[in-house]
């Protein structure tokens, strides 16, 4: 090859080598900062979906009953305002059956007339397999009429599922 | 290149660094996913159960690959308690040796073919075919593990000749095919790698190679049972035209010896478009589904539009590699790399004749990519000696929107890994270990597993800082 055509491929490679620098870079640093695990509470792992960080909550001892702030704007990013919601509101929030079980396996619901507000809130929220799971999971959940319940996520501000 | 950057660094170093870089960190990403859930804890414990003569002899639905239990068995036991961790890193390293070797095989010597290089390597991880290597969290990948024994051959065979690589090539092969039936492609690469005249196995090595196979053959015709002879014919879903056929929408659909040997026909038509086109995507025609329906999604257009315009290159290339006698000569600039990969697309296609699925054809990605490699790398020699001006833009522009959409499956992949790690993670945590079927020590390893998987740190794809661009749909 001469000296002109090897300045002619150099600066061809020059021109080619920059997508796969780029995407080096970008794969680098995607893995160092941004596969990392966020802070999150048990009520927010729920929001989120993650029933990995759900359980790893619980086994740090989370109360599977409290009401915690789900950030919003971060979390719920179809509401700026933060809410405050129990882990198994959440999870009628998400209609996600598995991550009731998840919740109702670690002891989510022991008052009943928390099972009943929680059922009847599935039921209105058209979560059917999580008010089915309810009724399955907890011996005295009752199966009557629900009255109308206030839903934690919903404050006239149009923040919908 | 400035005088000083060339005075320095040299372009193969320089490629290595980067193909070393590129694998370690997919190769990582795939190590901190965990493994999915499915029966994979039931493969490790089966393995772990009984001897190792038992183990050899353990097979089942067609299939005997005993290596893989016994590579289970040795991580399991090298691991002590904590296999989880074992056979991520184990996967994770075979991704990247995989992409390492890729790096070698390529030859790299300038600097414009270090720019192909990197192309090539592009090609390969993100080849839809290449990716169940490293998104299926099996404890043992096995079409992965064929495909780097294949590409360790091809390392072999192009290598001066030397006596241990003739012991080297049957001991290959048998590992390989008693991994997976796929194994016999390395007996392919040996064969095929002699016929085009490359002489790293000597013709003594080739019949070590051939005695290699017979014996497998031999083992699994007279010593196992009748049906371990062939596959069963409708035994997987298949695509077909526009459609996905059930195991027995197929059985149904070709009765007839005939319908059956056009179903096989057709299958490894199929095998060979979609690795050079993307497309028939497992056999159906999706992509043009969706151009029909009017519901293109990006991913697929992606995949499709720069298959097709490598391998519009590798085609445009091949006469040109062909043209200069010179070429013939040198070490990496001559036809028998392109005939080998070439050959080697339809050997792997030929094993998708009962059902195709991306995985069967991940050997095949390998060589697509060395085809890639060897395409780019004639093409730009060629613009590089004599072509004017506007071409030379021209083609450059070509290059690098090519090299650009081959980035972003590459980063589109590292997408699909973290998300479906983070899939996985869920599916430890919500699988129920109690059902009755669970022997007692696998209802131990599972929870054991279970903790280790859950206790991974996998970020939920709501709150990944986007460092890349994903295309894929994430819900």
């Amino acid at each position: 090859m001469t000296a002109a055509s090897r300045d002619r491929g150099s600066s061809v490679a020059v021109w080619l080598l920059l997508p796969p620098v780029a995407l080096l870079v970008g794969l680098i640093v995607s893995t160092a900062v941004g596969w990392r695990e966020p802070h999150v509470n048990l009520a927010e792992a729920t929001v989120l979906k993650d029933a990995g960080e759900m359980q790893r909550r619980l086994w740090a001892g989370a109360d599977p009953r409290a009401r915690e702030r789900v950030r919003g704007g971060q979390i719920m990013v179809d509401s700026r305002d933060d809410l405050w919601l129990t882990p198994m509101e959440a999870a009628i929030y998400r209609n996600r059956p598995d991550l009731a079980h998840l919740l109702l396996l670690n002891g989510a619901v022991a008052d009943p007339d928390e099972t009943v507000r929680l059922r009847c809130l599935a039921e209105q929220q058209r979560a059917r397999d999580v008010a089915r799971l309810i009724e399955a999971e907890v011996p005295d959940a009752a199966r009557g009429q629900c009255p109308a319940i206030p839903v934690p996520w919903q404050r006239g501000d149009g923040a919908g599922r | 290149m400035s005088p000083v950057t060339a005075r320095f660094v040299r372009p193969a170093a320089a490629f290595h660094v980067y193909s070393v870089a590129l694998a370690l960190v997919l190769g990582t990403m795939v190590a901190r996913s965990p493994l999915q859930p499915s029966d994979n804890f039931k493969f490790v414990a089966l393995a772990t159960r009984g001897h190792i003569p038992d183990l050899m002899r353990a097979h089942g639905q067609g299939k005997y690959r005993p290596a893989g239990l016994l590579v289970a068995r040795a991580v399991t036991s090298v691991s002590k308690g904590h296999e989880a961790a074992g056979f991520r890193w184990m996967l994770g390293v075979q991704v990247a040796a995989t992409g390492v070797l890729l790096g070698i095989a390529l030859g790299v010597g300038t600097w414009y073919e270090m720019a192909v290089g990197t192309l090539a390597l592009s090609v390969l991880f993100g080849h839809q075919a290449f990716g169940p290597t490293t998104l299926e969290g099996y404890p043992i990948n096995h079409f992965g593990f064929v495909a780097f024994c294949c590409l360790l051959a091809v390392v072999l065979v192009r290598r001066p000749p030397a006596v241990w690589h003739d012991l080297a090539a049957p001991a290959l092969a048998l590992v390989a095919m008693l991994t997976l039936e796929s194994g016999v492609l390395v007996v392919a690469v040996v064969g095929v790698g002699y016929l085009v005249g490359f002489r790293g196995v000597s013709r003594r090595g080739l019949v070590l190679v051939v005695l290699a196979l017979v014996a497998y053959v031999g083992v699994r015709w007279w010593a196992l049972p009748p049906d371990m002879r062939a596959l069963p014919f409708g035994g997987h879903q298949s695509g077909y035209g526009f459609a996905l056929l059930g195991e027995d929408q197929i059985r149904a659909r070709f009765v007839t010896g005939m319908a059956r040997a056009w179903w096989r026909v057709h299958n490894v038509a199929a095998a060979v478009l979609s690795v050079f086109l993307a497309e028939p995507h497992e056999g159906r025609w999706a992509f043009l589904d969706s151009l029909r329906r009017g519901e293109v999604s990006l991913a697929p257009a992606v995949n499709v539009v720069s298959s097709v315009a490598t391998t519009i290159l590798i085609v445009i290339a091949m006469p040109i590699a062909r043209r200069p006698p010179a070429a013939d000569a040198r070490p990496r600039g001559d036809w028998r790399m392109p005939a080998l990969a070439a050959l080697m697309i339809l050997a792997n296609a030929a094993l998708a004749s009962e059902y195709i699925k991306n995985d069967i054809l991940s050997t095949a990605a390998v060589f697509y990519a060395l085809l890639a490699y060897a395409g780019a790398r004639s093409v730009l020699a060629t613009l590089a000696a004599g072509a004017t001006r506007a071409r030379l833009v021209t083609m450059t522009g070509a290059l690098v929107v090519l090299s650009a959409l081959w980035s972003l499956r590459v980063s589109d992949l590292a997408c699909e890994i973290r998300y479906r790690a983070f899939v996985k993670r869920n599916d430890w945590a919500t699988l129920d270990l109690s059902g009755s079927q669970y022997s007692a020590d696998e209802r131990e390893l599972g929870a054991r597993m279970r903790r280790a998987f859950i206790n991974l740190d996998v970020p939920p794809p709501a709150l990944v800082m986007k460092t890349l661009p994903c295309i894929i749909r994430e819900p």
